[in-house]
């Protein structure tokens, strides 16, 4: 069941603020609130490689640059008609070939991950006349803005704890009469818990 | 316990009277106990479940949570027969075989690796009928319902909920508490050490995590003289 941060917001996040309902914040508004949960659904996906897409793109011969999906964070497996392609650099593949970007072949073996590896992915060797199929790029993926018209967030719902914690301590931290340092820092440290489990449950990444 | 008995005992440890609670609802008091049980069961991965899963030929990916609503981790899968599917890891099945995503070849699944939340692998792809042993995490407790983590470790649920019920009020009433945070994670470790070693007994190929403690005294203190720190870094004194 996923983590629903409206729900969060009644049960979790306007009691700690001292209010039963957005219309009793004073110091915070609901959409700032939803910023903070944002921020914390982000910072514990980088934590934690939790959200998976397998991206499929048909093989199209001579074309050697592929895209990834949007949010992409990093890549953890590519295929190319069916058979594993090999992470590479570009140093690599210079030194098998220093026309390495022009040459085409039937069986694609690398891959290379252009822009940082966030937009595309760059095969080699491009796809000759005769290979058909698919390129298939596995990627983790940082979820969608968490706002009010989209407050589902595609997690565990006992994460949504950690979404609590850490909004309740952005709000206790913003320079309002209402700071309160010390619950901001019990909040946050108690987070800081939710993502070592995270991480060691679905994999640390960057 | 029911939710209504640790409501109750959650407001008197406030000093609330439970039939009239002024400062801290109910509802508060029972999320703050669905909170505690959700993290407590993070910790140590104590609730499991069984499902089947249904593998076509040619599928190699599977989302486990449209299953399994309330799926944290995969512990162990099994073929029909009984053996043991062998975890993997997707680079590992990628070494063995390159067309790993292809291969229909075979009698049964032999290996599946996890990626993510709940995303699982397998190959051979071919038409079987497996079942998942996964740790769960609970079902939201209500004021009829009963808690689910063991029994004994339930009284350690309303020491998290009363410093979770403080942070509202901070200062030295948050300070005065703080401390049995350290009662909660200490009762998680010690429950996560039982499953740890059950689960290595049961051959499951995940284990509940060890994890490093915050010192929340030191978190206190270091609050009163700086502005915390909301980043992984740690607080100095």
């Amino acid at each position: 069941m996923p983590c629903n941060v409206e729900s969060l917001l009644t049960s979790s996040i306007y009691p700690a603020l001292n209010a039963t309902a957005s219309t009793d914040l004073v110091f915070w508004t609901k959409a700032t609130l939803y910023e903070w949960a944002h921020e914390a659904v982000q910072r514990l996906a980088r934590a934690a490689a939790g959200l998976i897409f397998t991206d499929t793109r048909a093989i199209v011969t001579g074309t050697a640059d592929y895209p990834l999906p949007a949010r992409t964070l990093s890549v953890l497996h590519v295929t190319a008609a069916d058979r594993t392609i090999r992470a590479a650099n570009a140093r690599d593949l210079e030194a098998r070939s220093s026309t390495w970007r022009a040459a085409e072949g039937v069986v694609i073996s690398h891959y290379i991950r252009q822009d940082q590896g966030l937009t595309s992915i760059k095969i080699y060797p491009k796809p000759a006349t005769g290979l058909s199929g698919a390129v298939r790029a596995t990627v983790h993926l940082l979820p969608p803005v968490v706002s009010e018209a989209a407050a589902i967030v595609a997690w565990p719902e006992v994460l949504g704890g950690y979404i609590a914690l850490r909004t309740i301590a952005a709000a206790r931290t913003a320079e309002t009469e209402a700071k309160m340092p010390e619950a901001a820092a019990v909040a946050a440290e108690i987070g800081l818990v939710y993502e070592q489990i995270a991480a060691k449950l679905w994999g640390g990444v960057q | 316990m029911t939710g209504q008995e640790l409501t109750d005992r959650l407001l008197k440890r406030v000093g609330e009277n439970p039939s009239t609670p002024r400062f801290f609802r109910q509802a508060d008091a029972l999320a703050a106990i669905n909170e505690a049980q959700q993290l407590f069961v993070l910790l140590t991965l104590c609730l499991e479940a069984e499902t089947p899963l249904a593998l076509s030929s040619g599928v190699f990916e599977y989302d486990a949570s449209s299953t399994a609503a309330n799926w944290l981790v995969c512990l162990a899968i099994r073929r029909a027969d009984g053996v043991k599917v062998q975890p993997s890891t997707l680079g590992e099945m990628a070494a063995l075989n390159p067309l790993w995503q292809a291969t229909t070849a075979g009698s049964a699944p032999n290996r599946y690796a996890v990626a993510g939340f709940s995303t699982l692998y397998f190959t051979p792809q071919i038409t079987a009928s497996v079942t998942a042993t996964y740790a769960r995490g609970p079902v939201a407790l209500t004021l009829g319902g009963s808690a689910e983590i063991p029994e004994e470790y339930q009284p350690c649920l309303l020491d998290y909920a009363q410093v979770r019920l403080r942070l509202h009020q901070g200062a030295q009433l948050l300070a005065a508490d703080v401390a049995l945070l350290r009662q909660f994670f200490e009762a998680a470790t010690k429950c996560a050490a039982y499953v740890r070693t059950r689960s290595l007994d049961m051959r499951y190929d995940v284990l509940p995590p060890e994890l490093k403690l915050p010192d929340f005294s030191r978190v206190l203190k270091a609050a009163k003289k700086v502005a915390p720190m909301l980043d992984s870094k740690p607080l100095s004194e």
